[in-house]
């Protein structure tokens, strides 16, 4: 995955860029919005991590710029600015999403991979499978070998948004926000007990587990190989 | 603080345009006065001769003209001296009687009243020249007759009214100027003492306030205003104060802690592992300030009224419904009941975010404390007292009566909570969305339990959510 970041604070930035190295993404940064205009508008990137305060031309005017532009590249905005309105007001201006800074890298790069896989337009596809489960998204109906697993709605939504997101990372955060709505993170770890009782359903009784945990960033859904 | 010019000052410019106002009136009063009644005085002189001459031509000429000589002469011998003057002529040069032997060269025969100074006849009382006031009438025989009256005593009268005028005059210019005087600087003395609380309140005497009078007047009114303000202004002050002793405080500690453990590792140098524990240590730590220092500018945030603009309609069942949802799991691991009983359709006026996570910091409250029972959620809508209630109630230990106002401060964290986790800004935060959204927030005692509950108004927020 190939990532632009704009983002003026260089410690920040170094640090994105390394360890985003690491993971195995191909990843390089601008401190100053103009300059990242520029690049972003002549080299294809996957994403672009643009930060909302930056010298010469603040964030969210360049993202309104390039989306006025006609430039579809998705974007993550990472800001201090936490409040709900702040993050309303990103999300308008044609970011795709939006992340809170301080964050956890596990975060961030679970963020980041979910955008690159997004489909641009369109609702994906009418059944999604993996493996022997199958969920119907329509019909609201999963089975498992062929046989009808029963769901309460809210495990329906974290399987689709699991589903949807098979192969990668999906962190707690990213379930309250997907599911409940919920744009803060309660002390108490509720999503975990959600977690496992759909693992209840969806894994218990079947040959190989679907539902992994991933130490420190959440969870993701994938065949054992 | 700078002084004002002296011809700047309300005091000087009050009293001067006070005494200016004196002045005028009385002076326009008193010449009124004056004139009026030197006026009148000679109308009625002029009167008086008018008719001792008609008398005359109308007595004695009609019996002859010799009749009208002797009684004129009888008049002159009668008369006082210098009170009457008579005057009976042929011509000019030719006087048939009269007080005088001639008639004076400045009378004019033609003319029917003048008056007429007479230099050689002092007044002995006054020394001014004598004024006589003189009537002249013409007879039908020709011969001209002039009944007169000395004027002095008139004049006399008109100096005195000048006189007293001028002390009348003289009195209201020092009154005014006195109570002028007065006047502004009683007015003044107030408003110094004004300026001189705020300047001892910049000065660090924040507790002084303006003394108040009793019947209140305009200045009072002013002053109570002004003393509320001050009392206002110094809460607030109190207020930002405790806050900043308590991030002082939160923040500072833990902040310490990392400090000494840094510290610790850098003089007791260790194994490369002890390190990889305290970076992990370390980064914990800074996450809860980090939450700490977030959670504290929302609540300032949410206080100083910023997120106004994204009140809209919330479905406050649903809301409630979905929070229930979501920590049920959570609470029944933890060998607890969560229910709910909620009102279908239940529209608050607010923002779902900021009154969701307040939700989620009750619940969350109410299963680290209370440990075991139930835990009830409840969404009334009481439309005849035009109320929502939210509450959320569990068997806990509770929360003694006297702590309750006590735990909605910051940082606050009865001595029972100090070794679970927290930062004792939940309730705070509540407590500033509750009062963001108009609403209540009362804690009861249940014994056993402890049930919070935020009383929303059924206003706009409802009529809205129907037009929906």
């Amino acid at each position: 995955m190939k990532v632009l970041i704009i983002e003026d604070d260089p410690v920040t930035s170094g640090y994105l860029v390394k360890a985003l190295g690491e993971s195995g993404h191909n990843a390089e940064a601008l401190a100053d919005g103009v300059q990242g205009l520029h690049r972003a508008r002549n080299e294809d990137y996957d994403v672009l991590v643009i930060d909302r305060m930056l010298p010469s031309m603040d964030g969210l005017s360049v993202i309104e710029t390039l989306r006025s532009e006609g430039h579809g590249t998705p974007v993550l905005i990472v800001s201090a600015l936490g409040e709900v309105d702040d993050r309303v007001r990103g999300l308008r201006s044609g970011g795709d999403d939006y992340l809170v800074k301080p964050f956890a890298f596990a975060e961030f790069l679970a963020r980041l991979e979910a955008l690159s896989r997004r489909p641009q337009g369109g609702t994906g596809p009418p059944q999604l499978s993996l493996a022997d489960l199958e969920l119907d998204p329509l019909a609201r109906s999963v089975k498992r070998a062929g046989q009808k697993i029963e769901l309460k709605p809210r495990e329906f939504q974290i399987l689709e948004y699991l589903m949807r997101h098979a192969g990668h990372v999906v962190t707690r955060t990213m379930l309250l926000e997907a599911v409940w709505d919920y744009h803060f993170d309660p002390e108490t770890n509720v999503i975990d007990v959600h977690i496992s009782r759909l693992r209840q359903k969806v894994d218990k009784g079947f040959g190989s587990p679907l539902l992994h945990t991933v130490r420190g960033a959440g969870y993701i859904l994938r065949e054992e190989d | 603080m700078k002084k004002t010019e002296a011809s700047h000052q309300i005091r000087n410019r009050l009293w001067l345009a006070s005494v200016a106002l004196a002045l005028t009136v009385t002076g326009i009063a008193l010449l009124i006065i004056a004139w009026w009644s030197a006026e009148f005085a000679r109308d009625d002189l002029d009167e008086e001769l008018y008719a001792e001459a008609v008398e005359l031509i109308e007595g004695p000429l009609r019996e002859g003209p010799e009749a009208l000589e002797i009684e004129i002469r009888r008049r002159i011998f009668e008369a006082d001296s210098l009170g009457h003057v008579y005057l009976y002529a042929e011509s000019r040069q030719t006087m048939i009687a009269g007080s005088w032997p001639t008639w004076p060269e400045d009378l004019e025969q033609a003319q029917a009243f003048q008056t007429l100074a007479i230099e050689e006849m002092l007044s002995p009382r006054s020394g001014l020249a004598r004024q006589v006031r003189i009537a002249v009438r013409t007879l039908p025989s020709g011969r001209h007759l002039a009944v007169g009256q000395d004027m002095t005593e008139h004049l006399r009268l008109g100096e005195g009214l000048k006189g007293a005028a001028l002390l009348a005059f003289g009195l209201s210019l020092a009154l005014a100027m006195a109570g002028g005087l007065l006047v502004s600087r009683g007015l003044l003395t107030r408003v110094e003492g004004m300026g001189s609380v705020v300047a001892g309140i910049l000065k660090g005497r924040r507790d002084s306030r303006v003394p108040l009078k009793t019947p209140p007047d305009e200045f009072d009114l002013l002053a109570s205003h002004f003393n509320h303000l001050l009392d206002e202004n110094q809460s607030l002050l109190q207020r930002m104060r405790d806050v900043t002793d308590e991030v002082a405080h939160d923040l500072r500690t833990p902040l310490a802690r990392m400090r000494a453990r840094i510290e610790a590792q850098q003089t007791f140098a260790g194994e490369p592992e002890q390190y990889d524990e305290l970076l992990h240590e370390l980064r914990d730590e800074l996450d809860r300030v980090l939450e700490t220092f977030n959670a504290l500018l929302h609540i300032a945030k949410i206080e100083t009224g910023r997120v106004q603009e994204e009140m809209v309609s919330v479905d406050a069942s649903a809301l409630v419904e979905d929070a229930c949802e979501l920590y049920e799991p959570a609470a029944e691991e933890a060998g607890l009941t969560l229910r709910s009983r909620v009102d279908p359709g239940v529209q608050i006026h607010g923002n779902r975010h900021l009154l969701a996570q307040a939700l989620t910091n009750l619940i969350e409250n109410a299963l680290k404390y209370a440990g075991r029972g139930v835990v009830s959620l409840l969404l009334r809508e009481d439309k005849e007292q035009g109320r929502v209630r939210l509450s959320v109630s569990d068997q806990g230990p509770g929360i003694p009566e006297a702590e309750h106002e006590r735990v909605i401060q910051r940082f606050t964290r009865l001595e029972s909570a100090r070794s679970r986790p927290g930062a004792g800004l939940g309730l705070a935060f509540v407590s500033a969305v509750s009062e963001l959204h108009g609403a209540n927030l009362r804690l009861e005692d249940m014994s056993p339990g402890l049930r919070i509950s935020l009383e929303f108004p059924l206003g706009a927020g409802a009529v809205e959510g129907e037009a929906d």
